[in-house]
């Protein structure tokens, strides 16, 4: 059999996956020890938490842009941001906590499946039937990840923003989108349909003699 | 599959061993063993010359077709 050799593409996909995964294995140990530290009441009150905030909100404070020498008053509007806790109280701290290990876990997970999908393809192992698996898995995960993101958002407007009091920002009922990751589950899931009809057609041709 | 191949039997008919026929027909003995053990799903018409030159044979002589398989 001829010894496959990977094209410049996959080899650079390959090695920037494998400094991601284990740059993010890095974090996700730090996340697991900053966790253990919190849920045991290490900070106390101390932690200056910023969580991700996925609702729009509106400024009421304007400014102005400078263009052509001239000076256009502007508004921030439909923004998104983080929320500072300022010396979070510890029951606030441990559901984020458990939130954030919940996405950090999944991010992992992704990741990890991209990692093993990659060194298939790496090997000239491109439509084999573990490589399908991967696939799908990889397309489900990312619909679990849409639907946490879904979720979040949610809990967010329901549990946080609808008793937040700033002053001069006014939240809209508008939530950040992540329906991207609807599109890439979809459109992995139909790779992997794809690569079922190319395991196929390879097994035929190795099968011919 | 009701197409039988029967390789083994023009094999001993000829008195030619695998490694032989692999040699004379340039075909790997990973392949010629699919072909022999009847897990190929499709023949070229090359390779059934070849393997009909090397045993002085004819394509009949190799495959057989068997209604009740």
């Amino acid at each position: 059999m001829e010894r496959f050799i990977a094209p410049l593409s996959i080899k650079i996909i390959y090695v920037l996956n494998e400094i991601i995964f284990w740059l993010f294995s890095l974090v996700l140990v730090g996340a697991i020890v900053f966790s253990v530290v919190i849920l045991a009441g290490g900070l106390k009150n101390d932690l200056q938490l910023h969580a991700g905030l996925p609702i729009a909100f509106n400024s009421d404070a304007t400014g102005f842009i400078m263009a052509a020498n001239t000076a256009y008053d502007v508004q921030i509007v439909e923004a998104y941001g983080k929320l500072h806790f300022i010396n979070t109280p510890p029951y606030i701290a441990k559901r984020f906590v458990i939130t954030m290990l919940f996405a950090c876990g999944i991010m992992f997970f992704i990741l990890f499946t991209i990692r093993m999908f990659m060194r298939n393809v790496r090997k000239g192992l491109i439509f084999e039937y573990k490589n399908i698996r991967l696939l799908r898995r990889l397309s489900y995960i990312l619909l679990g990840f849409w639907g946490f993101t879904k979720l979040y958002s949610w809990m967010m407007m329901k549990f946080v923003v609808s008793k937040l009091h700033i002053g001069t920002v006014e939240f809209s009922n508008q939530y950040q989108n992540f329906n991207y990751l609807l599109i890439i589950s979809l459109f992995i899931w139909a790779l992997s349909h794809i690569f079922i009809v190319g395991q196929k057609l390879r097994e035929e041709n190795t099968l011919t003699i | 599959m009701a197409i039988i191949i029967n390789l083994d039997v023009m094999l001993a008919k000829r008195k030619m061993s695998l490694t032989e026929l692999s040699e004379k027909v340039g075909i790997t003995m990973a392949n010629l063993s699919v072909l022999k053990t009847g897990k190929a799903r499709a023949m070229r018409f090359s390779t059934l010359e070849s393997i009909c030159v090397a045993l002085d044979c004819q394509p009949g002589d190799i495959l057989e077709y068997n209604r009740d398989k």
